[in-house]
């Protein structure tokens, strides 16, 4: 009688019912949805980004992989975990079973420091009435000069004290000074909060 | 009345002796025989049995058949026959309106004689006592006869009336020998007649050679008389003459077939044989529908049951009820009910209700077992139970595959669980629509079976109070009418 009524269960069943649901996350045709939380953009090379997400239903066995469209551009380091290295715009995927989810970063360096002589050492005395042009580099926050291709910001220039020392040309990536009176001088390039200064004496 | 040489019936009336032997162009057409039953060995040789009425044998007589198997003989051979042939006064043409049976025992045809020996057997000749030799041919010694003859557990006695001498024909000259009607036996049709059941008796030969003490037996099943027995109701209904009737003819509806109507305006005015007469015409033409072949039956049953011939009668009613089985008559036909009743074979006559069929119905097959289609009902419930089976069977597959898919960790192996598991689940939704189908139509046979079948019961129910509606054409002074007919 069981077995009957088993039947008789099973055939409506497969009567009434349309198609098998897609549950199985490995299936492409399975309704899933993955959304992905943390920073959609970086500044500075090596940057550390965290992020996070949630997925309509889980699986217990399925591990979701976390993965970089570009690691180029953003590294992996771990789950949830990726790294700044280079300037562009890259993907954060997160792979749950067949299905990916994507989160778009977009690094674009920005300069915070200004930097005296990154490259070569500055002249740090100079005859009086003679002119030096002091280079100036310029670096993301976590100290990384800025890649090429990047802009440049403006920095500001200033002598202490002054009479000593006369900035005459000024640009984002150099300045020249000229030797006006005798003693010693300091030039400082202020970029936002930042600031760095080089001692040059007048004899 | 089936006759298997009506078709050629008229054409042979006019066909006289001297046509055998006149211009050959009658020996090209297909020559009539009485169709043999499996021949059986007698002695050692291959004989057919031929079991006919006279009315048939001077049929064959007649048939071109004689004049094609003699057109190789010599002509003396020939000349010989037609002076037999005119001398032998009381052939079977004389003896076509008894109601005797002839068995006769023809040797099959041999082709080893120019002359064609299928000639010599004719069974009609034989029937007649005539037997045609071809020189050095003709071996007494191989006469048979018929020592006795049995139906039905008795000995019946053969009717010697019919006995006549051989007459052998020779190159030179005919030659009447003296002895017993070698091979043709006469026996009265009374003894075989059907027993209250309508079934005919099973018949025994003995038959001894003229130089053998041990007969050998030849049995023939009592259907093989049946055949005989068509022939034979029509020379009843021709014997009946315009004798008065003894008994009142039934009532019978009238018929559609034009006619049909004559015959039974007839009947209806007491000339039963003459409306018998044209029965039996129109069935030999087969030219009638089911129902006009049942009233013609009918026709002729009730001429015979009007003279008392219940025995012939038994016979075309056996036809009637094959046809249809629940013809039933009113009480005021309770003698020709209890002939019915007694021969009527195995059927349901009775009528199941449209509920119970439809109530019956939701069980596969049921609706078909309660009108007594019980292999109708065991197919339909077997195919509508298989196809459940089989689609229980592939959605139980589909489940299986269904899981595998849940566990699948790959998409290849997901979408193949997939794949497997939808078709399976197809397969079996196709499987369970058509075992729905299958019940629905089963159900729905039941209920148009039954209706039929309501049909054709209720069209042969009392059948001699039938009513029948008629349309007939009239034309009267150029105009055209119908007029309605109702007769019960």
């Amino acid at each position: 009688m069981v077995s009957l009524l088993r039947l008789v269960l099973l055939c409506v069943v497969v009567t009434a019912c349309g198609e098998y649901a897609h549950t199985n996350p490995y299936d492409p045709a399975t309704n899933i949805s993955i959304l992905i939380a943390g920073p959609d953009s970086a500044h500075s090379i090596h940057e550390n980004l965290s992020f996070t997400f949630e997925v309509s239903r889980s699986w217990p066995g399925v591990v979701p992989q976390w993965l970089s469209g570009n690691d180029a551009i953003i590294g992996a380091r771990g789950p949830g975990q990726f790294q700044v290295n280079g300037n562009g715009t890259a993907d954060v995927l997160v792979a749950v079973g067949a299905h990916i989810g994507h989160h778009r970063v977009v690094v674009v360096q920005r300069a915070k420091q200004a930097l005296f002589c990154y490259y070569a050492p500055c002249p740090t005395s100079l005859a009086l009435g003679a002119a030096a042009t002091l280079n100036v580099v310029q670096a993301d926050s976590l100290g990384t000069v800025l890649l090429s291709a990047q802009a440049a910001a403006q920095v500001q220039y200033d002598v202490r004290p002054a009479g000593v020392l006369q900035i005459m040309t000024a640009s984002p990536s150099s300045v020249q000074v000229k030797a006006i009176g005798t003693g010693r001088a300091y030039v400082v390039a202020a970029l936002g909060t930042y600031m760095d200064s080089v001692a040059v004496t007048v004899q | 009345m089936r006759t298997r040489t009506s078709g050629v019936r008229c054409r042979l009336r006019l066909i006289t002796l001297a046509s055998l032997f006149g211009p050959g162009c009658l020996c090209a057409q297909e020559p009539t025989r009485i169709p043999a039953r499996s021949p059986i060995v007698l002695f050692g040789k291959e004989v057919n049995v031929v079991v006919a009425a006279p009315r048939a044998l001077a049929q064959v007589s007649d048939s071109l058949s004689v004049a094609h198997a003699l057109e190789t003989c010599p002509p003396a051979i020939r000349a010989s026959f037609a002076a037999a042939y005119a001398n032998e006064p009381t052939g079977v043409r004389g003896a076509s309106r008894d109601d005797r049976v002839a068995f006769v025992l023809v040797p099959t045809p041999s082709s080893s004689s120019s002359c064609d020996a299928s000639a010599h057997w004719n069974p009609a000749l034989l029937a007649r006592g005539v037997q045609i030799a071809v020189p050095n041919a003709f071996d007494v010694r191989s006469d048979v006869r018929t020592v006795e003859f049995s139906a039905r557990g008795q000995v019946l006695p053969l009717d010697s009336s019919a006995r006549r001498a051989v007459v052998a024909i020779s190159e030179s000259a005919a030659q009447t020998v003296d002895r017993p009607s070698q091979i043709a036996t006469w026996i009265s049709a009374k003894y075989l007649a059907p027993d209250a059941a309508g079934h005919l008796p099973e018949v025994t030969l003995h038959v001894a050679t003229s130089d053998s003490s041990s007969p050998e037996i030849v049995r023939l099943e009592g259907e093989a008389l049946r055949d005989v027995w068509h022939d034979l109701v029509v020379v009843r209904i021709e014997k009946l003459g315009s004798a008065p009737t003894p008994h009142a003819p039934m009532p019978l509806p009238l018929p559609r077939d034009n006619p049909l109507r004559e015959a039974h305006a007839l009947y209806s005015a007491g000339q039963v044989v003459a409306a018998a007469r044209i029965a039996e015409q129109r069935l030999s033409t087969n030219e009638l529908s089911g129902r006009d072949a049942l009233a013609a039956r009918m026709l002729i049953v009730g001429a015979l049951l009007a003279y008392g011939d219940s025995s012939a009668a038994r016979i075309v009613l056996t036809d009637v009820l094959a046809d249809a089985p629940c013809l039933t008559l009113s009480g005021s036909q309770a003698v020709a009910e209890r002939l019915i009743e007694a021969m009527r074979p195995p059927a349901r006559c009775s009528l199941t209700p449209l509920r119970r069929i439809l109530l019956a119905s939701l069980v596969p097959g049921m609706g078909h077992a309660v009108i007594g289609n019980r292999s109708s009902a065991v197919f339909a419930a077997g195919l509508t139970g298989a196809g459940a089976v089989v689609a229980w069977s592939l959605a139980r597959n589909g489940e299986q595959a269904y899981g595998r898919y849940l566990d699948a960790r790959s998409t290849d192996e997901a979408m193949s669980a997939y794949g497997d598991a939808s078709r399976s689940r197809r397969n079996a939704r196709r499987a369970l629509a058509a075992a729905a189908t299958v019940w629905l139509v089963s159900g729905t046979t039941a209920v148009f079976t039954e209706q039929f079948h309501a049909r054709s019961v209720a069209r042969v129910h009392a059948y001699d109070i039938h009513p029948t509606v008629g349309l007939l054409p009239d034309v009267r002074g150029g105009e055209a009418r119908i007029s309605m007919s109702v007769t019960w």
